[in-house]
């Protein structure tokens, strides 16, 4: 490396750093939502009720449909992916599907900030499963997209806006 | 500041199209979820600030070390970092628009001429669940009114609608060739946290019709 380059590299790095820095400064600054996505496994299995203790929130869920459909309820992973309006992030789903959310826009209604998604699921070399899906929903409520065959049960998953 | 400097050494060849293979990949998926990564990132991709760098580096490169250098760039740049909307402007990100009026609903689809449909349309309302259509593309293009609800009837080429005062709004679903329910959730505690939110499962059936 020349020295000029090297004097470059540093010199950006301080830009990132007094760039980050900076922003952890601005107490005011918001700080960027992001979506939480969990893939649940369900089954209907001989036996009685099981839920994966980290399914907080599905006990409750389970009376209802069409989650009452099945007893056993595993979480396969869960993942938080920071949203920035227009740019759309990408999970690769366990059954190779690929699930896309895109953050539209998000407002303040009614003293609650309201997110407006895109959400698609596709699969390589094969036609979309979901090809679109827009919602809208407050921070911390979480919606659902059902129905994927998977290992003898579906899969369910959970996107939460956390803002 | 929790990065380490070699995640900020990786981030900046990152942000120079350097990096290939894993490294790539991992600092990409490092920029996916972690905030303060992407920040850096973004902070070296902003092209005012690089153009505008390059041409101080290049006047200042031969008199002064890069210490100096970063320590003459800091005020200002630390400036620039104080305006979200500049950072904004110069990473290329939208800005979220104005109040939307979305309404106080719970919209499932809307009848008649706010819709389009893509394919004929199935409608029936099962025991908790309504197929609202198979190859269906429910599109809400105007504001529905609140107070309608859903019919409730096996009436093709028209959906239904069910107000709500919050929770989960469905605006559009487009599924082609497969069957789509949509389940309402008005059960207490879900994640929210809040004391009662009505939610949404949306059922894509997995077979091809």
């Amino acid at each position: 490396m020349t020295g000029q380059g090297a004097h470059w590299k540093t010199t950006r790095l301080a830009v990132a750093l007094v760039g980050v820095l900076g922003g952890q400064a601005r107490a005011a600054a918001p700080k960027p939502p992001t979506i939480e996505i969990s893939v649940i496994h369900a089954l209907h299995a001989d036996g009685g009720l099981s839920i994966d203790p980290r399914l907080r929130d599905l006990p409750q869920l389970t009376r209802e449909q069409p989650f009452v459909r099945y007893n056993v309820y595993k979480l396969l992973g869960r993942k938080e992916l920071v949203v920035e309006a227009g740019r759309p992030v990408t999970e690769r789903l366990v059954n190779g599907r690929a699930l896309q959310v895109t953050l539209l826009d998000a407002n303040e209604q009614d003293g609650r900030n309201r997110f407006h998604m895109r959400v698609a699921i596709d699969e390589p070399g094969k036609g979309s499963l979901l090809k679109l899906l827009e919602v809208t929903a407050s921070g911390n409520e979480p919606f659902f997209v059902g129905g994927q065959s998977y290992q003898g049960g579906t899969l369910f998953l959970e996107l939460i806006i956390r803002p | 500041m929790r990065l380490p400097l070699e995640t900020l050494l990786e981030l900046m060849a990152l942000s120079d199209g350097e990096l290939t293979g894993e490294a790539k990949e991992r600092a990409e998926a490092l920029v996916n979820t972690d905030g303060q990564a992407r920040e850096v990132v973004e902070t070296m991709r902003a092209a005012h600030i690089g153009a505008w760098l390059k041409e101080t580096l290049e006047s200042t490169a031969a008199l002064a070390g890069a210490d100096r250098i970063s320590d003459a760039l800091a005020p200002e740049l630390a400036k620039l970092a104080a305006s979200p909307k500049q950072r904004a402007q110069a990473s290329g990100v939208r800005q979220p628009r104005g109040p939307r009026s979305f309404g106080a609903r719970f919209a499932f689809g809307v009848t008649g001429a706010g819709l389009a449909l893509a394919a004929a349309v199935l409608l029936y309302v099962g025991q908790g669940g309504r197929l609202v259509g198979r190859g269906l593309r429910v599109a809400n293009q105007r504001e529905a009114p609140i107070d309608s609800a859903l019919s409730g009837a096996t009436t093709q080429g028209v959906v239904g609608q069910v107000a709500s005062s919050e929770g989960v709004v469905v605006d559009e679903i487009d599924s082609p060739n497969h069957d789509i329910s949509l389940f309402e959730i008005t059960s207490a505690g879900i994640s929210s946290g809040g004391p009662r939110a009505a939610s949404v499962v949306i059922w894509i059936e997995e077979g091809v019709k």
